[in-house]
C-alpha cells in the first residue's frame, strides 16, 4: 500500500530526514516517534502528496502520492494539521455528508459511529460549540469512518481525554482489521502497542 | 492615546487628488450633468430619493456599531484610567458621524446641483435625513459604556483580518464566515452548497441595498451606461454568497469532507450563486422599470451570469503565492505583478466579459457568457 525509498527532504542547507525506507502493507499499523522537528509530519505530507520530497521515491495505492488528485483522495484518509470542520454543522451532518459523499456506506451506521467515537450525546450540537477533544473525536471519526485503503494519522492522540486515548487503539485496530495500511506520527505510548513496526526519526 | 496624522507620506498626495477632484465636480456641475445626465431633464425627485437611499447607507453602517474595538494590547496597558475606554470610543463615534455627515452633505449639493432640487424639498430630505443619522449615533453611544472586552477584542480582531487581507493582497480573508442555518434532512455536496448560501443570508440586506442603489443610480445618471453598476454592484452583493465555496478551497481539511472532483463541487456552488445572481438581476429589472428606466433583460441577465461566474472564480482561487512576486517596474512605481495576477482573479473575466458585453450583439454576448461560464467552472 505504501512504498517509501530514499525518501529525504532538506531545508535550506540541512536535511530535516533522509534515506528514509517504509513499506506499509495492507492491515498493517506502522508508527513514527522522534523529537519534536525531526520530521514526522513531513512525511505524513509527502506521503500524501501535500509537499514534494527533496529525494527519494513514493508510491501510495500503487500510484504517485498527489492530494490533489480525487481518485487518489478517495483512496486516502488522512487527519492531519490543517484537518477541518464545517463550524454550522453538526456532528451528525458531518457524517451523514461524508458517507453519502464517498456513496458507499449504510446511511443507518451514522448513529453507530457516533455513538462509537463517544459523541451521540452531542451529536446534534454545532460543531463550533463542541470542546476541543470532542471536536478531534469527530475528525478521527470522519478519517476513520469512510471508505480508504490508507490511512495517515498526524498525532491522534493530541486533545484527547483518558477515555479518548484509551479509544484510539480500537479505532486503529477497526482501520487495520479491514484491510487499511496505516502510517501515524504519535508520541502516544499505548498506540505503540497496536503497531506492527515502529519507525524512529531524529 | 497614539494620535494617527491623517495626511502624511503618499496618503496626502491621494487627499489632495481626492479633494481637487471633489471641488471639481461641485463646481463644474455642467460638465457632470452633460456626463451622468446627458440630455435627460433635471429629476428633482430622482435625486433626493437618491440622497435618502445613500443617507439609509450611512445610517445602516453606523448602526453596525464598527466604532466599537479596542485592541488587546491597548486594553491591557492602558485601559486603567477613568474614562479611558468610553473617550475613545466616543472619539471614534464622532468621527464616524462626523465624515459620514461629510460625504453625505456632498453627495446632496452635487446631486441638488445637477438636478435643480428645490431648496425646501431638499430641506425636508436633509432633515428627515440627519434626524435618521442622530438616532443611529445615539445607538452608538448608548452601547459605548456596556461594550465589554470581548466584544471590543472581537471587533479589533476582525480589523485586524481585514487590514492583513489588504496588505496581502488577499481579500479572500474578509470573507464573511457562515452563520448558523438549519435545514432538514441529511447533508449532502448540494445540500452543503445551499447551506453555504443560505447561512450567510444576513447580506440579502446588503444585496437589496446594492440593488436599491443601481436602480437609483440607473435613474438619477441616465447618460451612464447600466452595465457597469449593474457588474459592479452585483459582483459585490454576489461574493458574500461565495463564501461557502472559499470555505472549500482555502481549507484542504474542509475539502476532504467531500469526495467529488473540483470542477462538479464549482458547478454546484455556482449554479446556486447564479441562482441568487439571477433573483438579485429580477429586483433590479423590476425596480428599474418601475421608476421608469427599464434595463434590457436578456443583456442585464447575460452581464449577471458573467458576473456570477467570475465570483465563481474570484472565491474558488488557490491560496495566493508570496514566493517570486515578479516586481516589474511600471513607470510610477514598482508592482507585484504576479500578486496583482492572483488578486485580480475573478473580477480580470467579468471586466473583459462586461467590457465585450458591453457592445456586443445578442448572439454574440451569448457565446461569450458561455465561454466566461466555461474558463470560470474548469479553471
Amino acid at each position: 500500500m505504501i512504498e517509501v525509498a530514499g525518501l529525504g527532504v532538506r531545508i535550506d542547507d540541512s536535511w530535516l530526514f533522509r534515506d528514509i525506507d517504509l513499506t506499509v502493507h495492507s492491515g498493517q499499523c506502522v508508527a513514527l516517534v522522534g523529537p519534536n522537528g525531526t520530521g514526522k509530519s513531513t512525511v505524513l505530507r509527502c506521503v500524501y502528496g501535500a509537499q514534494t520530497p527533496t529525494a527519494g521515491t513514493l508510491t501510495v495505492c500503487g500510484q504517485r502520492p498527489d492530494e490533489r488528485d480525487v481518485d487518489f483522495r478517495r483512496s486516502v484518509s488522512v487527519l492531519l494539521d490543517d484537518s477541518d470542520f464545517f463550524a454550522e454543522l453538526t456532528a451528525r451532518q458531518h457524517i451523514e455528508l461524508l458517507l453519502h459523499s464517498f456513496s458507499d456506506e449504510d446511511q443507518s451506521t451514522v448513529d453507530k459511529l457516533l455513538e462509537y467515537a463517544g459523541l451521540s450525546h452531542r451529536a446534534d450540537v454545532p460543531a463550533g460549540g463542541l470542546s476541543a477533544g470532542q471536536r478531534r473525536r469527530l475528525l478521527l471519526l470522519g478519517a476513520a469512518s469512510r471508505s480508504h485503503q490508507v490511512l495517515l494519522l498526524d498525532e491522534p492522540e493530541r486533545a484527547l481525554d483518558v477515555d479518548g486515548k484509551a479509544w484510539l487503539p480500537q479505532l486503529i485496530g477497526w482501520c487495520t482489521d479491514a484491510g487499511v495500511a496505516v502510517l501515524m506520527a504519535t508520541h502516544h505510548p499505548a498506540l505503540l502497542d497496536v503497531a506492527d513496526h515502529v519507525v524512529s526519526l531524529g | 492615546m497614539r494620535k494617527r496624522a491623517l495626511a502624511v507620506g503618499d496618503r496626502a498626495w491621494y487627499l489632495i487628488f481626492l479633494g481637487a477632484f471633489a471641488i471639481t465636480t461641485l463646481v463644474n456641475t455642467g460638465g457632470v450633468r452633460t456626463a451622468l445626465v446627458g440630455t435627460a431633464p433635471p429629476d428633482p425627485a430622482g435625486a433626493l430619493a437618491a440622497l435618502a437611499v445613500f443617507t439609509l447607507i450611512a445610517v445602516k453602517s453606523l448602526w453596525r456599531k464598527g466604532f466599537l474595538w479596542r485592541s488587546a494590547a491597548d486594553l491591557t496597558w492602558a485601559d486603567f484610567l477613568p474614562g479611558t475606554r468610553e473617550r475613545v470610543l466616543y472619539a471614534r463615534l464622532v468621527w464616524a458621524g462626523v465624515w459620514r455627515l461629510g460625504l453625505l452633505a456632498y453627495a446632496g449639493a452635487v446631486l441638488a446641483r445637477t438636478h435643480e432640487v428645490p431648496p425646501a424639498h431638499l430641506a425636508v430630505v436633509v432633515s428627515v435625513g440627519g434626524a435618521a443619522l442622530l438616532v443611529a449615533l445615539d445607538r452608538g453611544r448608548r452601547a459605548v459604556p456596556t461594550a465589554g472586552r470581548a466584544a471590543l477584542v472581537h471587533a479589533w480582531g476582525e480589523r485586524v483580518v481585514r487590514s492583513v487581507a489588504l496588505s496581502f493582497l488577499d481579500p479572500m480573508m474578509m470573507l464573511p464566515p457562515a452563520g448558523r442555518v438549519s435545514l432538514g434532512g441529511r447533508v449532502t455536496a448540494l445540500r452543503l452548497a445551499v447551506i453555504g448560501v443560505l447561512s450567510r443570508a444576513r447580506y440579502l440586506v446588503d444585496a437589496l441595498v446594492l440593488a436599491v442603489v443601481v436602480v437609483i443610480v440607473h435613474r438619477v445618471f441616465p447618460a451612464l451606461s447600466p452595465t457597469w453598476p449593474v457588474a459592479i454592484a452585483g459582483y459585490l452583493a454576489l461574493v458574500p454568497f461565495g463564501g461557502g465555496l472559499a470555505d472549500l478551497w482555502r481549507n484542504p481539511g474542509r475539502r476532504r469532507w467531500l469526495s467529488g472532483s473540483d470542477t462538479a463541487i464549482r458547478v454546484t456552488h455556482g449554479a446556486l450563486i447564479a441562482l441568487v445572481g439571477a433573483v438579485w438581476t429580477a429586483l433590479v429589472l423590476a425596480g428599474c422599470a418601475i421608476f421608469g428606466q427599464g434595463l434590457a433583460m436578456p443583456h442585464t441577465l447575460l452581464v449577471m451570469l458573467v458576473v456570477s461566474a467570475a465570483v465563481v472564480r474570484t472565491v474558488a482561487r488557490p491560496m495566493p503565492s508570496y514566493d517570486d512576486l515578479m516586481i516589474v517596474d511600471v513607470g510610477f512605481g514598482l508592482v507585484p505583478m504576479r500578486l496583482v495576477v492572483q488578486t485580480v482573479r475573478g473580477p480580470d473575466v467579468a471586466l473583459l466579459g462586461v467590457l465585450i458585453l458591453s457592445g456586443a450583439g445578442l448572439l454574440e454576448s451569448c457565446v461569450v457568457a458561455a465561454l466566461v461560464v466555461a474558463v470560470c467552472v474548469l479553471r
